[in-house]
């Protein structure tokens, strides 16, 4: 496909990685931000074309990884009630809840449908008029425009059947969080390249100048990954503090004006719980005043719930990159795809997943 | 209507009003958030050599 596989190409990725090599001194930690960008590092085994130098941290950008306990609780709840379809994302399915996880519900009869937009949410809510249909919206700034969508169509139809589980979370206050925590390792950051395309960049350069770390808006291909990783070592060994933009093929300076206009209108502002890290202040979104009538969690009666997290699963520092996934004495034992402990072993771009599924046999070999 | 290499959707062009027929969009469940800049696209591939010319520029006495 055009502007894929030309991302992939191999000789263009070794002088990259060898261009890498030359422009490094010194060690430097890097986190890329996002769940999608790990899974290309660790599939392409991007870190080990590295200098020895360079640490890539994994982040906390996998929405289904960073969806608290009492989120995925509420859902299973809501899911359980007779007459309820709740709509989903496919991977959120298996992240598992305090006693059960949605997969067990559909299993025990509930009416749980994998959905692949919001819009298809909205399809079957047009499509069974007596029955309530609540979509689980979670993710971060780039699926938040498509769920506010949902919304306000809802709205404008007087769809009366149809809710959100609202469960999203902001990347800039996940960042703050992680660079103002003691253990912080984190030298330099990629940020997530498709984030920045619906919110811009503006907003990473107070970070970048308040904890003078260099911030590469970097893509998702191989090539994009090596690119913002060189961009990041020749700002870190040069002493600079710059926001940067990798991704201009899809980034703009200002982002998407209609998805932000939108969004700024169906959702506000709010602390948010962040599975493993726990509560950030003004770190997500939930409804606004004027779309408060699409709340699930009022109109189920679960909003006032909460839940504790399993003591064993250390996907909190995983999701802070103070932790390798396979510094977990649970990992690929106790913890695995099929019996995950924690959601990182679950989602696609949950670090622990990935360290699962391309490196299990690998990891003591190389010593990592 | 979006054809990702063979495969296609139907997609919400609601947030890129600027999106032409033969465009590439960057999508994300059921939505494009970018019309890709065909231009910018090919900078990636060509910043290395950009990159080795400015060091020999420097490199230049």
């Amino acid at each position: 496909m055009k502007y894929v596989d030309e991302y992939r190409d191999r000789g263009a990725a070794e002088q990259y990685a060898r261009a890498i090599r030359d422009a490094t001194t010194r060690p430097w930690a890097i986190m890329e931000v996002c769940g999608g960008q790990t899974h290309t590092i660790v599939k392409y085994a991007i870190d080990e074309l590295l200098s020895d130098k360079i640490t890539l941290l994994h982040g906390p950008g996998c929405p289904v990884c960073v969806t608290p306990l009492e989120l995925i609780d509420k859902a299973t709840q809501i899911a359980a009630q007779p007459n309820v379809i709740f709509c989903s994302y496919g991977d959120m399915l298996r992240v598992p809840g305090s006693s059960c996880d949605l997969l067990s519900v559909k299993a025990q009869g509930g009416d749980v449908r994998i959905v692949y937009s919001p819009l298809n949410a909205l399809e079957i809510a047009r499509a069974n008029p007596a029955r309530q249909v609540v979509f689980f919206a979670v993710g971060f700034e780039t699926t938040a425009p498509a769920n506010a969508m949902a919304v306000y169509q809802a709205r404008n139809e007087g769809l009366k059947n149809f809710s959100v589980l609202v469960s999203h979370v902001l990347v800039p206050p996940a960042i703050e969080a992680i660079l103002s925590a003691p253990d912080n390792r984190t030298q330099g950051f990629l940020a997530a390249g498709h984030v920045c395309t619906v919110m811009g960049i503006e907003e990473y350069r107070p970070i970048a100048a308040k904890y003078h770390v260099p911030i590469v808006v970097t893509g998702f291909e191989p090539l994009d990954l090596l690119q913002g990783i060189l961009m990041c070592v020749r700002q870190l060994e040069s002493g600079r503090a710059e926001v940067e933009n990798q991704y201009v093929r899809s980034v703009r300076e200002h982002g998407n004006a209609p998805a932000q206009d939108l969004m700024r209108r169906v959702f506000r502002v709010i602390p948010r719980k962040w599975r493993g890290v726990g509560e950030i202040p003004k770190s997500g979104f939930g409804l606004s005043e004027e779309f408060a009538e699409f709340d699930a969690e009022q109109r189920f009666g679960v909003a006032e719930y909460s839940a504790e997290e399993d003591a064993e699963c250390i996907s909190g520092a995983v999701l802070r990159g103070v932790k390798k996934p396979q510094e977990c004495p649970a990992f690929g034992v106790r913890c695995a795809p099929e019996n995950p402990l924690g959601a990182t072993m679950v989602s696609n771009e949950g670090a622990c997943a990935a360290y699962y599924q391309y490196r299990r046999h690998a990891s003591k070999a190389v010593g990592s | 209507m979006v054809n990702f290499g063979g495969v296609q959707k139907q997609i919400s062009l609601a947030f890129v009003p600027e999106a032409n027929v033969d465009d590439y969009v960057m999508v994300h469940v059921g939505f494009a958030l970018s019309v890709v800049d065909e231009k910018e696209a090919l900078t990636v591939l060509d910043y290395l050599r950009q990159m080795g010319e400015l060091d020999q520029l420097e490199e230049t006495p």
